[in-house]
């Protein structure tokens, strides 16, 4: 940006552009006119202002090669952004992000499990990545995956599969075995769909018995006889009993939250929590609760860095009791629970008999819960021993 | 003249540009707030309510508001500003 003054701007303009200077931004001010100039003819320019009798006065410099002569000579600032691009180029030659896509019945941690045995991994050098391999030993380590494509895109890597049509589930028929008793109970019902039954309703059972068998006997009664081994199938329910027991105290005491609150900031490194300020609780009583994690990640790679927020809950313990009956309703309530909670998928439960004890400070509940089950399980049959076994029984059932 | 003549007739009969054959300035006006002047030949008198401009064809001065030149070169001028009369002088 320069100024000139002089009666003679116009030629100045005029000599400049026919020197082949290149001119633009030209304004008037004052009694001057300014332009501004490449800073490369400046040269021409004074010689030019000299030659018309125009006094010349920079203004400024501007423009990128002002700049670039500004930050001459800053070497740290070159370092700088040399050191920036050279990291930029390292890191980038890495492998950060790993998608799965299109899976449905394989897990995802499976696959990248199995990628992670093969070098593929978050952190891993691309260069020493593979895809083509890797295509190949997934292809052969799942069978239920049909097509396998693996994409580099950057740090990227995405695996795009197509799984095989599901098979139908294989029942086992071949292999002998026995169905037994998962639990001590009263038959209440047995259908055998292969095998022949060992126990029939309103038998006792203990846990372990054969009550299915795999023998069959073929042939008529009184022609010649011979036994042939089956996988035994079929669904046994029963009446089963569980002991129950819970107690419960009459007075007892209880958090009430103030609803008064503090938070701490802690930052986790390597699992150990470096925790510089703690808030003054004054000696309450609180409860920590994690209200907020993040655990720093550079794409999948995990870096041992984490940032953690606790809230604390304050509260104050209070005494509280209860009544004799309130207690035993509740008793009542959690053994159900308990009960429902042990409960398999088949299972219902028949009746709950509770007896309570009540002494001063607490009360006692002890009672009995008459289950329905399904009692039914598949073992391996040993041929020898159940050829023993199963004759046995097979008398029992006769009698 | 008459070699300017034959010029015009030369460029008339071939169809040719006449500012290139008769060094004549090309004008472009851009609504009323820029002009192009290709083939000047200098600046004559230059302020913001009026700029003349020497051509070929004649002394060519602009009229307006707030002129001023964007660019400058040996052969291409530009201006700027609201454009209000276009005249040439001689």
């Amino acid at each position: 940006m320069i100024k000139v003054h002089g009666f003679a701007a116009e030629r100045f303009m005029n000599m400049l552009s026919y020197r082949g200077v290149y001119l633009w931004d030209v304004g008037t001010d004052g009694a001057g006119v300014k332009m501004k100039v490449p800073l490369g003819n400046m040269d021409i320019v004074s010689m030019c202002a000299e030659k018309t009798g125009c006094r010349l006065e920079v203004q400024g410099y501007g423009g990128l090669p002002a700049k670039i002569r500004r930050f001459r000579g800053r070497q740290v600032l070159t370092a700088g952004i040399l050191a920036f691009a050279v990291g930029l180029f390292f890191l980038s030659s890495f492998i950060w992000v790993i998608r799965v896509e299109g899976n449905e019945r394989v897990a995802e941690a499976d696959i990248l499990s199995y990628c992670q045995e093969l070098g593929l991994k978050p952190a891993a050098w691309k260069r020493g990545v593979d895809p083509e391999e890797i295509t190949k030993e997934i292809l052969v380590q799942f069978p239920d995956i049909s097509w396998v494509s693996v994409g580099i895109k950057g740090t990227d890597v995405t695996i795009k599969i197509a799984e095989t049509i599901e098979k139908a589930e294989v029942v086992d028929k071949e292999t002998p075995c026995d169905v037994v008793a998962t639990m001590d109970g009263v038959i209440l019902k047995i259908t055998a769909e292969r095998g022949s039954p060992q126990v029939k309703a309103g038998d006792v059972v203990k846990k372990g018995d054969v009550l299915i068998s795999s023998q069959v006997l073929i042939g008529l009664e009184g022609e010649e006889q011979h036994t042939e081994y089956v996988a035994a199938e079929g669904t046994v329910t029963a009446k089963v009993w569980q002991q129950l027991s819970a107690e419960l105290p009459l007075t007892y005491e209880e958090k009430v939250y103030t609803g008064e609150t503090k938070t701490n900031q802690i930052i986790s490194f390597w699992g150990k929590d470096a925790d510089f300020i703690q808030p003054s609780l004054d000696g309450k009583e609180a409860d920590a609760e994690i209200i907020f994690q993040k655990d720093l990640a550079l794409g999948d790679y995990k870096v041992p860095i984490s940032i953690i927020k606790e809230q604390y809950n304050i509260y104050t313990v209070e005494k509280k009791s209860r009544t004799v009956e309130e207690a035993k309703a509740e008793l009542a309530q959690t053994l159900r629970e308990k009960t429902e909670q042990d409960l398999s998928q088949y299972g219902t439960i028949d009746k709950i008999d509770v007896h309570y004890q009540e002494y001063t400070d607490c009360v006692r509940a002890e009672g009995q819960a008459e289950l329905i089950e399904r009692i039914d399980e598949k073992q391996k049959a040993e041929k020898g021993r159940d050829a023993v076994d199963g004759t046995d029984r097979e008398n029992d059932t006769d009698g | 003249m008459k070699n300017m003549d034959i010029r015009r007739d030369v460029s008339e009969a071939l169809d040719l540009p006449k500012e290139i054959i008769l060094d004549l300035p090309l004008i472009s006006l851009t609504g009323r707030e820029e002009i192009t002047v290709e083939n000047h030949k200098g600046i004559l008198t230059y302020g913001e309510e009026s700029i003349r401009i020497g051509t070929k064809a004649g002394t060519l001065c602009i009229r307006g508001q707030g002129l001023g030149l964007k660019q400058l070169t040996g052969d291409v001028l530009v201006i700027r500003g609201k454009v209000a009369t276009l005249e040439f002088l001689t």
